[in-house]
């Protein structure tokens, strides 16, 4: 009997049999819905947190900092410290300048600088406004290397010019205020009000572009702290915010991005006349103390790890997060797919049921065709490819299914204001409609043992 | 062509065993078509089943194109059937979701033959039996005849050795009835496919070439039909005729000589009488004559 045949028999039947046949799509329809969106709104999670996750830990950039740690400010080990008694021979896990270029010649490297955390200083706008940042001590005109987009102008590398993070930008308090606030805090820490307002002013933009900051420094060894404010600088340009991250998280991460010129003009004006050293943490020049490379493929990430590890380096990479998310992922993944299936279990009995049902009427078809000819084989692979088509229509009804849900989850979470979306991979649709014409199969097989055993004589007698 | 041999069948209720078919032995030849003759509960329906392997009998052998059905097994059976077998029923059982012409080509179906193939022959076939028109219909839009039509252009289809045919007009009007055997008797004229048809009715069973009577699970007689001796009969007929006229000749010469011989005697009595001699009366001199003729052979039962 030819596939043709069979497949156009069992299309007649499907069609003919509208009652079964509701009864199955529905059923399988639920189950193939299931598996697609469980499937999906697990990714949908995953992508969304790793999103979230990259911002602050990028896959496909490597860590590489001295062999034998980071320095203190020049002191000792293979720091880039300012001690020059210390060379490359006698200390060979510094990060010099030659190793920085070895580093960026090497294959799959898209970008190597260096990226040196000077430590945390106060930011003064002209209206007397501060801000605690971190300040980074970059080539400012790689910034957009490393995925960084400009919200506003651009890193020109004249001296004196810096680039704020979006952070940096968002709640400048002037001290006044600040510090009033801070006593209210304190002096009633429950107050709802005073919460809120600080909510309010930690997030409230400041238009920073192009204007003129200082920094600010000060001298906590003294009894009577001193500070002292650089020469003034001009912000060249504002980093746009991180995809998916609110201002209030934004605000937690203020940084201020300067060039090594510059860092060294801050160095010598922050330097307190009771201390020999700067408020800036750096290295001595040749050498750094962090550099960031980035890699073309998160691929490659290990082996050009492995390659930086020769030159007797640190090198570390966020694949750790990644893996971690993987894991939890993959636990969801199950679960969720675990749903699906017993959902689609659930549905097959109906199917069985339905089927059956639809087998007895049948009786005295199957058995005319027995008189005609046709032997057990061909009458249960009329009943399994029956089956098998409404697994596959109910599949298809599944899919539809799951992209109303997905639409709806959508809205719900859309609606919560949550930056989440949910969507189905392309890849689900065939897994969810393979596992409903598989239900289909596997329902439909014992039916069609049933229809092949029916004795032709007994189903066509009339009584 | 089909052969019966020892074919007894029983079947077991609750711890007694029924016995439907005692020892029925017979055979049938190629192109021949024959009636299986009786009356509600004889065994003739169960012997068809048994025939058309759809049961398996408790003792004996069936042999179709020399071949033992009875050790077949239900897939080799099934094939077997495909290829040897045709089917009528009494109640043409049409698969309703199919069109005219579907059902037609269902056993080629199974046959895996090619759907163009499978269209041409049906078609041909429903010419032939006279419902070309209806192809496309369902049977549900056809009357009883022309579904009983359907029913015998689906089992020609696979030019089967042997069609059987379960009480045929048994669901039809007298006039269908007709109709039908008519066509049945063409299509074994014609096709010379071997015919065994079920039946309770003579009227029916006379128009088949031998009838096998089966009463209470034995076959009692079996008899050719007007329609089997056919030819032969009239061959037969005018033999006899001629003889009879021969004899009538005899008998006329001889009742001639007698009265001649009467006349003579009586003259001679009249003598005698006069001569006082006693002779032999008429009455007994008739007697004496060949005037009982044989009853002529064949003909109807």
């Amino acid at each position: 009997m030819k596939i043709r045949d069979i497949s156009r028999m069992a299309w007649e039947q499907v069609k003919r049999r509208k009652v079964v046949t509701g009864l199955c799509m529905t059923g399988i329809s639920i189950g193939c819905a299931a598996i697609i969106v469980a499937l999906s709104v697990g990714q949908s999670a995953q992508v969304y947190v790793t999103e979230q996750v990259n911002q602050s830990f990028k896959m496909d950039e490597i860590m590489v900092s001295p062999g034998g740690g980071i320095p203190s400010n020049g002191k000792g080990g293979s720091g880039g410290g300012g001690s020059g008694e210390v060379n490359e021979n006698l200390d060979p896990g510094k990060l010099t300048d030659q190793k920085l270029k070895i580093i960026q010649g090497l294959n799959h490297v898209k970008a190597a600088s260096p990226f040196q955390e000077a430590g945390y200083l106060q930011l003064v706008t002209i209206d007397n406004k501060i801000a605690d940042v971190r300040i980074i001590v970059a080539d400012l005109q790689m910034l957009t290397e490393y995925d960084h987009k400009f919200k506003q102008g651009g890193a020109n590398g004249q001296p004196g010019t810096i680039v704020l993070n979006y952070g940096a930008t968002l709640g400048l308090i002037d001290l006044e205020t600040r510090q009033k606030l801070y006593e209210s805090m304190g002096n009633d820490p429950f107050n709802q009000d005073i919460q809120e307002q600080y909510r309010k002013l930690s997030v409230q933009p400041s238009e920073l572009y192009r204007k003129q900051i200082q920094i600010q420094a000060q001298d906590y060894s003294t009894t009577t702290p001193a500070t002292k404010l650089s020469s003034p600088l001009q912000v060249g340009g504002i980093l746009e915010g991180a995809k998916g991250i609110d201002d209030m998280q934004a605000s937690y991460d203020k940084i201020m991005y300067i060039s090594p010129e510059t860092a060294a003009q801050l160095s010598k004006e922050l330097v307190f006349d009771n201390s020999t050293t700067s408020v800036l943490n750096l290295p001595e020049e040749g050498s750094y103390n962090a550099v960031t490379v980035k890699v073309d493929d998160v691929a490659n990430i290990k082996s050009v790890e492995q390659m930086i590890q020769k030159l007797s380096l640190n090198a570390q990479d966020n694949l750790f997060q990644q893996e971690m998310l993987k894991e939890q992922f993959d636990m969801i993944k199950m679960a969720a797919l675990g749903i699906g299936v017993f959902i689609l279990i659930i549905a097959s009995i109906s199917i069985i049921v339905a089927m059956t049902m639809s087998t007895h009427q049948r009786r005295r078809q199957i058995g005319i065709m027995k008189v005609l000819g046709a032997n057990m084989g061909q009458i249960r692979n009329m009943f399994i490819t029956e089956a098998a088509l409404l697994g596959l229509l109910g599949g298809l009804l599944g899919v539809l299914f799951s992209y109303l849900i997905v639409m709806g989850l959508n809205k719900l979470v859309g609606s919560a204001g949550d930056g989440m979306n949910f969507f189905i991979p392309p890849m689900n649709l065939p897994i969810g409609i393979s596992f409903a014409i598989m239900t289909g199969v596997l329902s439909g097989i014992y039916p069609a043992i049933s229809a092949s055993r029916t004795d032709a004589l007994t189903a066509i007698k009339r009584d | 062509m089909l052969r019966v041999e020892d074919i007894t069948h029983s079947f077991k209720t609750g711890n007694e065993w029924t016995s439907v078919l005692h020892k029925i032995n017979f055979a049938v030849k190629q192109g021949e078509m024959v009636a299986l003759l009786g009356s509600s509960g004889s065994g003739k329906s169960t012997l068809l089943n048994l025939m058309a392997g759809l049961m398996k009998p408790t003792e004996g052998h069936i042999y179709i194109a020399d071949q033992d059905i009875v050790k077949m097994g239900e897939n080799k059976l099934a094939e077997f059937r495909r290829k040897h077998i045709g089917f009528i029923f009494q109640a043409y059982e049409l698969i309703t979701s199919l069109t005219v012409r579907e059902n037609v080509e269902l056993p080629l179906v199974f046959q895996s033959v090619s759907p163009s193939v499978r269209k041409k022959k049906a078609l041909a076939l429903l010419e032939q039996v006279g419902i070309p028109d209806k192809a496309d219909l369902f049977p549900s839009q056809l009357s009883g005849g022309q579904q009983q039509r359907v029913s015998i252009a689906r089992s020609l289809i696979t030019e089967p050795s042997v069609i059987f045919a379960d009480e045929p007009t048994g669901n039809l009007d007298s006039k269908t009835e007709e109709e039908i055997i008519s066509i049945l008797l063409n299509l074994n004229r014609t096709m010379k496919t071997t015919f065994i048809v079920v039946t309770h009715e003579y009227k029916v069973a006379e128009q088949m070439q031998r009838i096998f009577t089966l009463r209470d699970g034995f076959l009692i007689t079996e008899q050719q039909t007007a329609a089997k001796a056919g030819q032969q009969a009239a061959v037969e007929t005018e033999a006899q005729a001629a003889a009879e006229t021969e004899e009538q000749t005899a008998v006329e010469a001889e009742q001639k000589a007698a009265v001649e011989t009467e006349q003579k005697a009586a003259v001679e009595t009249e003598e005698q009488t006069a001569a006082g001699t006693e002779e032999q009366t008429p009455a007994e001199a008739e007697q004496q004559t060949p005037a009982e003729a044989e009853p002529a052979e064949g003909g109807k039962p």
